[in-house]
């Protein structure tokens, strides 16, 4: 079991959560002889350039063929193996989302599925690379779970926690390299059970991905500034954790952060079950918008769709003091 | 020897004439429904063998782990899968009778229910032949013997992801799977040459990895020849060439049979010409 601790989460986020992936795919073929990663040509990327080598007979390449992963990830399920399936997030999803609506959603086979450069961390690609429609792909499919660990060590916790699972699931990967540190230390993880990482009382975040770190910094601007502002990090985004979300009814605003587009992605979600209290705070949505952006470095790209300190205080305060004015 | 031969053979001729017989019970009972009756028909003598003779499918025990396995990628054919798997044991009459019936597992594709013999939900056309890979590969890596056969139309080779799994099995070398393609050249809209320009199956077969083989798809002994092919680190293609709607004057070759309402004086035709009268 790799330890969480502070100087593995320093070499994880040096890493960034692909690499992770890589360490931890070692990590569990090593204690399953019927664990498999399968891949579509993607498997140096996901950190798994040694791993044929070093567990022979436990991975598979496909090819450049997703549509193909999915189903000989499905058999391999059905048969007995525990398959892990990983290329970029929009091509494990988008691309072969009847495959994955048949055999995961229908057959329900616990096929996990990993998607690399979830959002927009490799938007210097352009478009074509970007996942920021992956969770709206997934999520009307009955009983595949959706995780956006917030870091490395959530990345580990949520691999283990993976492994143990029956159903179909979906592990959405963000960021790039050098990626934000929220834990350092051991802490319960639980697939469907949000963490709070920082009480408070008016304004209440919820964000998933790497983008947790941007909103922990967010909130603490505006608490210089006389706002109280409670963390959610919602990792996972389906089965969706209601009883956190039933927690914040009396807060004034409910901020949403996600990298995805506006449409369809975690706000959605927390907005389709709040939408039918009677007593709920206003939602805002902060996403990265509606249309693609154009290609470019990530840093510019979070910047451009105002998905960095900056941009969600401001959004946010804005909000805030239109609400306290009775708008 | 040859008269057990013979007696087995005759078996299966009459086991595709039960088929038959059921086909059109189980499409006239639809009513108003209609069902997909001309991709059923070219694809009886097929599944007879399949079930009655080659797969080593085990309905006693439908969860061995040593069994064969069948996937049927052109899953519009369930009148006659389903009744296949009435011959083999899987299922029911009660079961067959209430085919598309509110409420029935027994539904115009085929719902997964391995009790029942139903390895895969097909329906959504293109998608078997790589979940019959991966099946194949893990029983492969097993060393159990078991064997992966999945019947595909050939207007269903138009999807991609046929080619992409094709090239899967080649790749790894499955000679555990059996790939059978009702090779009846007509598709919903035409001909599966004049909307889809399908040339060359064979060729295509063969030029992806496959060890490919003719055979007519209605003859019983040439069907049972086929299977037995070598095919060592190679799947087996079995190009059936077949008549859709075979053994319906009025069906045969006929696009608008492939999903259609029967009437009852088309049924009681149609159950003449099957039983020869």
């Amino acid at each position: 079991m790799l330890e969480i601790s502070r100087k593995n989460a320093r070499i994880w986020s040096m890493l960034g959560m692909r690499r992770v992936v890589g360490i931890m795919l070692e990590e569990l073929a090593g204690s399953d002889e019927h664990f498999i990663f399968a891949t579509a040509d993607l498997g140096r990327y996901l950190g798994a350039a040694d791993f044929e080598d070093k567990y022979p007979g436990q991975m598979i390449d496909v090819g450049i063929a997703e549509q193909n992963l999915i189903g000989v990830s499905a058999g391999m399920q059905q048969e007995g193996f525990h398959v892990f399936a990983g290329t970029y997030a929009t091509f494990v999803t988008a691309r072969a989302l009847d495959q994955i609506r048949v055999n995961l959603g229908y057959m329900n086979l616990g096929v996990k599925l990993i998607g690399a450069a979830g959002g927009l961390s490799d938007g210097n690609f352009s478009p074509t690379h970007m996942a920021l429609e992956d969770i709206a792909d997934i999520r009307p499919i009955p009983g595949i779970a959706i995780i956006s660990p917030a870091d490395g060590a959530e990345v580990v916790k949520a691999m283990y926690a993976l492994a143990e699972y029956e159903g179909p699931a979906y592990l959405r990967l963000t960021g790039r390299a050098n990626t934000p540190v929220i834990y350092t230390e051991d802490y319960d993880f639980k697939i469907g059970k949000a963490v709070c990482l920082k009480e408070g009382t008016e304004i209440a975040f919820v964000a998933s991905g790497t983008i947790v770190a941007t909103v922990q910094k967010a909130a603490a601007e505006l608490e210089k500034k006389g706002i109280s502002c409670k963390v959610i990090n919602m990792h996972t985004i389906k089965p969706l954790d209601t009883q956190a979300l039933d927690e914040l009814e009396e807060f004034k605003l409910l901020v949403t952060v996600e990298e995805h587009m506006a449409a369809g992605g975690m706000g959605s979600a927390v907005a389709e079950y709040m939408g039918a209290k009677a007593k709920r705070p206003v939602q805002q949505i902060i996403a990265a918008g509606h249309e693609y952006p154009h290609a470019g470095e990530y840093e510019i790209l979070l910047e451009t769709c105002g998905l960095t300190v900056d941009g969600i205080v401001k959004k946010v305060e804005g909000r805030y003091r239109e609400l306290q004015n009775g708008r | 020897m040859e008269n057990q031969k013979k007696f087995v053979e005759n078996e299966l001729a009459d086991m595709a004439q039960r088929m038959k017989r059921k086909v059109l019970d189980m499409a006239y009972h639809a009513g108003k429904n209609g069902a997909h009756l001309g991709g059923a028909l070219s694809c009886i003598e097929i599944l007879a063998v399949l079930y009655g003779s080659v797969a080593g499918v085990q309905a006693q025990n439908p969860c061995a782990e040593s069994r064969d396995k069948v996937l049927i990628g052109k899953a519009h054919c369930v009148l006659a899968y389903y009744t296949a798997l009435y011959e083999a044991g899987f299922i029911s009459e009660e079961d067959l009778d209430s085919f598309e019936k509110n409420g029935s597992d027994f539904v115009g594709h085929p719902l997964k229910n391995i009790e029942k013999g139903i390895e895969y939900a097909g329906g959504s056309l293109g998608m078997a032949l790589s979940v019959a890979c991966g099946m194949a590969y893990r029983a492969k890596h097993k060393g159990n013997g078991s064997r992966v056969y999945v019947l595909l139309g050939d207007g269903e080779c138009q999807e991609g992801s046929v080619w992409e799994a094709m090239m899967f099995a080649a790749n790894y070398e499955l000679d555990n799977l059996v790939i059978i393609i009702d090779n009846n050249g007509i598709q919903s809209d035409g001909t599966t040459a004049e909307v889809a320009g399908m040339r060359d199956l064979k060729g295509k077969f063969h030029e992806f990895g496959g060890e490919v083989v003719e055979v007519d798809g209605h003859d019983i002994n040439a069907l049972k020849e086929a299977f037995g092919t070598e095919h060592a680190r190679k799947p087996l293609v079995l190009i059936a060439h077949t008549i859709k709607g075979k053994g319906v004057s009025f069906m045969e070759n006929q696009a608008s049979w492939h999903h259609s309402v029967l009437n009852e004086e088309q049924y009681h035709k149609a159950k003449s010409e099957i039983e020869g009268i």
